[in-house]
């Protein structure tokens, strides 16, 4: 320790300048300020566009900013018969299929996390895995299953002599499928609050001489009351807003809900977008109500600990049920995945469009792979899987750097209005998607910027609908960063930029390119929020897939909807490795 | 007796399904036996001569001038609101009889109208040609200059009524709005001969409607209704719980399948159906069917006119026209006959059972028609 | 280079968190910045780093002026050559020791060879010499905290802040880095702000140690100064200094008896300072002589009867716990070798040197005044 580093001579004295005060607080404002626009642009103006639509009575557009007179008698079409009965509607199934899907998710989780049930590692992907269906795809497939005459189901009962054995279009059945498929969201977060209890809780009980069933009613139940209150909020209110399943097996059933009621407005002859406006302003309050409540009832009881002691919880043991019970999460998952995805093979692979009797499926020539061949060959499915991936990187990209850059301001910087920033970046989980697109329409029709019928616009859409998973997921990356790794760069040289790109981005990769493909891949999924913004050749899987089952074409519904399940399934995989937490 | 759960980890499940997957699409791109193909529903031209021009079967469809300037452009952008299948089918014949492309966007008519109405007025319209029903619709886009006038050298022989405002659009054919039933529940001689059919208690809950706001059709269907066969009709077909729909797509669709087994269907889709063999089967009621109009004009917003202008000179040309009576429409051509599908033989467009609302008339029942459908069937209300 | 504060003041919304502050550092001298968490010490330290913008005053290294808040003049953090030892070490675990040590010198461009000379010559002076192709997440927390000195020390700072340098080690470690540190800053004569809770730790690396409280200097001086002569109770309490108890001061005939207040122990002072109190008396536990008390003695006057509550024996000292006979509690060093040495139970006969005790404002009521602006001192 002799070596002696060399001193630099007093440098010539150097009186940096003073900017005036005007531009400083400009700098200071611009790079909060820039990204307030953006997010104005992507969520503010989308939902005044709505709010003026409903309350004028021209449709907006370009110039008729100009014509519109402030009205309320849009919202009289919340009087009408089919509106008050779309929002019973609404409400029974949202309430129905909340509780099928607190039954099943609550149900399987206490399976898979507490108790000796056997092979429960796979009861957990049973859990997990109607997620990589997507609710278009599910419904699709249980409307080949469960439709009143052809569906599988009934063609096969009335072969063994049962007639009309069961009509998905009705109550029970969207109550029945929507419960399906949002059974998963319950299932996570009861099971991770079930693992991740302190087990001390419980030992605490037992010690004191507390016998198993008492244990589990009076400590574990009570405290895992939470996560199954929140997640039944939580599905109630993607239940009410979710568009797809209503519109595939509700309305052919005479089943209207809200948002099916905006769709069928908006095509109307000739179209009633005030209306459909008014109509989505109170869905969206309804659901913003529900989304409080949540909140609320979330924050304020947090009675699990996060303690990484959370491992060797105690397994209830089933004795004469564990059988019953593995056999009921089979069932589960048969319904949910097995049976809706061999109905879609079938329906793809029939050579018939229509199904008669079941015999005639077994006649020869009636199954064959030349129609999947020949959609694959296809030129159009080919642009449209392009649309997709386009979309899909263009969502994913984007919206990770400006999910970033949202983060980076809101917890790095003292940048003016940064709570504003997540505020709004929070938003749209309150706006029902099928609202958002209607306020993108409207948004990028009357804006002077030539993207609407572009596949930038879809991108926009994208981005916007899912800011907030974004956002959440670098959020929690970024917070976990100390500080310091960054400014020790700047102290040594480096300007704020160059610390980023070198210590912060690198140390983020994980978070950032979990984020990135959880984008990718609900980009690629999405269908409410583009289906108004679509047009014929910036078609997206999603939509090609929707567009066929408008036109009555199941068999290519179908094909696409296989490998769009594929295409999913390699994403959420790759998701999950890479450590993506939500992948809902 | 029960292998360990713990080696089904989600790997090997989802290998496995990705494994069987591949050979599926594996299989599919190999030759698999083709299933037999569906019936041609619409002649192709015997004879086709581009030395001089564009002559079809002996017809001139463009003179040389126009044909090589068409040639040149390549193709057309179209923007219709026709039937998806119906117009692939038409426009199958166009490409083989032309060689020119045909780039289509689709859309139902009322979103069409809106569509074209964004585009045109952000001066933004790509279109070619446009074709688009409802009158009301058209008169609109034509007022506001979407269209451009023009004069086809095959728009002879026309009926009255065909040309608007000054060239700038024309009638093209009549779609028939009649209905059907499935014919493998219903065997054919008991197939119904009225539209009394819809009223009938036998089959309360199994027949279906299309709902009115769905286009200018189903406008078309609900004036002939209520002027031919009155109200009380109307009330009483609402009063037999019928399925509604809300597009004519999607109950033919349910049609085919069973759901319903009487159902307001066009013709011409029930035709390409039937070659794909779905069992449905169209009926020539006794009182009556609707028919509606089809316009196509020439945009002008058009970048490759010449291409555009051959495609109406195709459309209006006898051979066009034959190419729609084919499919299942009238034509607006006086030498072209009245459709004769699947073994009907529909009547002359002059008859009495063909039922035609005038444009002008169209405009003035609309609002009252909708709303009256609206209340009796309880939709949109 | 020498660094002056003046006027610094530093706001988080509605919270003053440095009041007023001025200091000068000497070049070369190492300046310690004390006091407890919350005080305000690592926010003036971020302030001289330039990664807190001060609400007010003016601050100078060397020659240049890097924030003055009257004509909005402010040099980017980047710019002012100052290196800083984050208390976390801020060692980039996704890079190897020597692209940690090295990337000042890439972000002045520095050619290749020239910067492999100098991260050479800075790990040798911390002592990791062979260190260099180690991936960094791979380090012990004293091997961090070194590669994060050498990475500073590599860019020839002009003055070098280090935050809690000593507090993330264990015991051992924390005593063998504070010598080796002492010797890196006296043999590279850097001009030096350390800021640590750690009296010890103060003691031990400072020239002169700036107390703080609640945002200002409330004590300035050598280790030794503020040691023998802590301004406050509050001070005294904080070193650590002695036992302490508040009491009153009679003054008769220019001598000064201090009383405890509640106790019936008196004795006499040397000095009290200004003002009419509250006081306190500070009786320094090396101050304390313990020996065992003959059966039936009993105190002559400067001299106190008690019993030996516990006796904790630490190696080289014996720590006792007294109660006096008379009330207060006292604490007690002696060296076991010199003396008798007693053991729990025993009774214990306490004297006190001459004019040892020394009485201390008791500023509890009302904290916090500024040190005196005279005290510009000289480094030792």
């Amino acid at each position: 320790m002799t070596a002696t580093m060399t001193r630099p001579s007093a440098p010539t004295p150097v009186q940096p300048k003073g900017s005036p005060a005007g531009v400083r607080a400009f700098k200071r404002i611009l790079p909060s300020g820039l990204q307030l626009i953006i997010l104005a642009l992507l969520v503010l103006f989308p939902v005044g566009f709505v709010l003026l639509a409903a309350f004028t009575d021209t449709s907006p557009g370009p110039g008729s900013l100009g014509e519109a007179s402030f009205t309320v008698s849009n919202f009289k079409v919340l009087f009408t018969s089919s509106a008050l009965t779309a929002m019973l509607n609404s409400a029974l199934v949202g309430l129905g299929s909340s509780i099928v899907a607190l039954v099943i998710g609550s149900g399987m989780a206490f399976l898979a996390a507490r108790t000796n049930v056997p092979g429960r590692k796979l009861i957990y992907f049973f859990g997990i895995a109607p997620l990589f269906l997507p609710a278009l795809v599910g419904a699709l497939a249980w409307a080949q299953l469960g439709s009143p005459a052809s569906g599988y189901i009934n063609v096969v009962a009335r072969a063994i002599g049962v007639p009309d054995l069961i009509n998905i279009y009705s109550f029970g059945g969207l109550i029945f499928v929507l419960g399906l498929y949002y059974a998963p969201y319950t299932f996570l977060m009861v099971h991770s609050a079930l693992s991740l209890m302190n087990p001390d809780l419980e030992d605490a009980a037992s010690l004191h001489g507390a016998p198993l069933s008492k244990m589990l009613r009076v400590i574990t139940f009570p405290l895992v009351m939470p996560a199954i209150v929140g997640s039944g909020i939580l599905v109630f209110a993607l239940t009410v807003e979710n568009f797809p399943v209503a519109q595939v097996i509700g309305v052919p059933g005479q089943i209207d809900t809200l948002p099916t009621l905006i769709y069928r407005l908006m095509n109307a002859s000739p179209s009633r977008q005030n209306a459909a406006a008014a109509i989505a302003v109170v869905l969206t309050a309804l659901l913003m109500i529900v989304v409080f409540i949540q909140q609320r009832t979330v924050a304020k009881k947090q009675y699990t600990t996060v303690s990484g002691k959370g491992v060797r919880a105690r397994r209830v043991p089933l004795r004469s049920w564990r059988w019953p019970a593995a056999i009921a999460a089979w069932a589960y998952f048969l319904l949910a995945v097995i049976l809706p995805i061999a109905a879609l093979l079938i329906t793809a692979l029939q050579t018939s469009p229509y199904l008669g009797k079941l015999n005639e499926l077994f006649e020869p020539g009636a199954l064959s792979f030349y129609s999947m061949g020949q959609t694959l060959q296809d030129a159009e499915f080919w642009h449209v899987l392009r649309n997709s991936v386009i979309v899909g990187l263009g969502t994913a990209i984007i919206g990770t750097a400006l999910c970033f850059a949202l983060s980076y301001t809101r917890y790095r910087t003292n940048a003016w209005g940064r709570k504003a920033l997540e505020y709004i970046a929070m938003l749209p989980l309150a706006i029902p998607a099928i609202v958002l697109g209607l306020g993108l329409l409207w948004t990028w029709l009357t804006l002077p910027i030539p993207v609407y019928g572009t596949l930038i616009v879809l991108v926009i859409a994208c981005i916007a609908v899912f800011i907030p998973q974004g956002y959440r997921g670098v959020s929690s990356s970024i917070v976990q960063l100390d500080k310091d790794l960054e400014d020790s760069a700047i102290m040594l040289g480096a300007r704020r930029p160059k610390a980023i790109s070198f210590v912060t981005v690198p140390l983020l990769r994980v978070g950032l390119s979990s984020t990135f493909l959880l984008l990718l891949m609900l980009g690629m999924r999405e269908l409410t929020a583009v289906l108004f913004l679509f047009t014929s050749d910036t078609r997206l899987l999603s939509i090609a897939i929707f567009d066929a089952y408008d036109n009555g074409s199941f068999q290519q519904a179908a094909e696409l909807s296989l490998l769009y399940i594929v295409v999913i399934g390699i994403l959420a995989v790759l998701a999950r490795r890479l450590g993506a937490k939500d992948v809902a | 007796m029960w292998p360990d759960m713990t080696r089904f980890t989600r790997r090997t499940v989802l290998r496995t399904a990705a494994v069987t997957v591949a050979a599926a699409i594996a299989a599919t791109t190999t030759a698999c036996a083709a299933p037999p193909p569906p019936k041609e529903v619409v002649q192709p031209a015997q004879n086709i001569e581009t030395s001089s021009g564009l002559v079809i079967d002996g017809e001139q469809i463009a003179d040389k001038e126009l044909w090589d300037a068409a040639v040149a452009e390549g193709g057309i952008t179209l923007y219709t609101g026709y039937t998806e299948n119906t117009e692939a089918a038409l426009l199958k014949q166009f490409k083989a009889d032309t060689g020119l492309q045909v780039n289509v966007v689709r859309l139902t008519p009322n979103r069409l109208y809106e569509r074209i109405s964004a585009e045109y007025g952000a001066d933004r319209l790509k279109a070619d040609v446009v074709r688009i029903s409802d009158s009301g619709f058209v008169s609109s886009l034509s007022e506001k200059g979407v269209f451009q006038p023009y004069t086809p050298s095959t728009a002879t022989n026309l009926h009255e009524d065909v040309v608007f405002d000054g060239g700038n659009y024309y009638r093209t054919f009549d779609p028939i709005y009649t209905f059907g039933y499935n014919n493998a529940i219903i065997p054919a001689d008991e197939a119904p001969t009225s539209w009394s059919v819809m009223t009938d208690p036998a089959m309360r809950g199994k027949i279906g409607i299309a709902q009115v706001g769905a286009g200018g059709s189903a406008l078309a269907l609900t004036r002939f209704q209520r002027s031919v066969l009155g109200d009380e009709f109307l009330t009483a077909y609402a009063g037999n719980r019928p399925r509604i729909f809300d597009s004519l797509g999607a109950e033919l669709d349910s049609l085919a399948r069973g759901e319903v087994q009487v159902g307001t269907t066009v013709v011409s889709a029930v035709n390409l159906a039937q070659a794909r063999n779905a069992p449905v089967q169209f009926v020539i009621p006794k009182e009556g069917f609707a028919v509606y109009d089809y316009y196509t004009g020439v945009a002008s917003t058009a970048t490759n006119v010449n291409a555009a202008k051959v495609f109406m000179n195709w459309n209006l040309s006898q051979r066009g026209q034959n190419v729609f009576r084919e499919l299942g429409e009238y034509s607006v051509r006086t030498d072209v006959e009245a459709p004769y599908i699947l073994g009907e033989q529909f009547p002359p467009f002059e008859s009495e059972q063909v039922h035609r609302v005038l444009p002008a008339e169209a405009k003035g029942y609309a609002k009252e028609d909708q709303q009256m459908w609206n209340s009796l069937f309880g939709y949109n209300e | 280079m020498k660094i002056t504060l003046e006027h610094l003041s530093l706001k988080y919304g509605a919270n003053t968190v440095v009041k007023d502050l001025d200091l000068q550092i000497a070049d070369g001298e190492s300046l310690v910045l004390l006091g407890q968490s919350g005080c305000g010490k690592t926010s003036t330290m971020r302030c001289i780093a330039g990664l807190e913008q001060p609400s007010g005053g003016r601050i100078t290294i060397g020659d240049t002026v890097v924030h003055d808040s009257e004509r909005r003049v402010t040099v980017a953090p980047y710019k002012r050559n100052v290196g800083m030892v984050f208390q976390s070490y801020a060692v980039w675990p996704h890079r190897t020791v020597f692209e940690n040590v090295g990337f000042s010198l890439k972000m002045k461009k520095v050619p290749k060879e020239e910067a492999a000379r100098r991260v050479r010559k800075a790990l040798a002076i911390v002592g990791l010499a062979d260190f260099e192709t180690r991936g960094a997440s791979q380090l012990s927390g004293g091997q961090m905290q070194r590669v994060a000195l050498a990475r500073s020390l590599v860019m020839q700072p002009s003055v070098l802040l280090l935050d809690e340098p000593l507090s993330n080690l264990d015991a051992r470690l924390r005593e063998r880095l504070r010598i080796e540190l002492r010797e890196i800053q006296l043999e590279q004569n850097l001009t030096t702000v350390y800021v640590t809770h750690d009296q010890i730790e103060a003691f031990a690396l400072a020239d002169r140690i700036a107390l703080m409280q609640h945002g200002r200097i409330v004590q300035i001086g050598t280790p030794q100064q503020i040691y023998a002569a802590p301004s406050t109770k509050s001070i005294a309490d904080f070193l650590g200094v002695g036992n302490i108890f508040p009491c009153t001061v009679e003054t008769a005939g220019g001598e000064a008896v201090a009383r405890l207040t509640g106790f019936p122990v008196s004795m006499p002072v040397a000095e009290v300072p200004e003002g009419s109190g509250p006081f306190s008396l500070c009786l320094r536990a090396e101050d304390l002589h313990v020996t065992k008390a003959r059966p039936g003695e009993s105190a002559a006057p400067g001299s106190w009867l008690g019993h030996v509550d516990v006796a904790s024996f630490q190696g080289a000292t014996v720590r006792y716990r007294i109660t006096l006979e008379d009330g207060p509690v006292l604490e007690a060093i002696a060296m076991p070798r010199v003396g008798d040495w007693l053991g729990t139970g025993d009774t214990a006969l306490v004297q006190i040197s001459p004019n040892a005790a020394q009485v201390l404002r008791d500023d509890t009521a009302s904290p916090v005044l500024a040190a005196p602006a005279a005290r510009t001192a000289v480094a030792a």
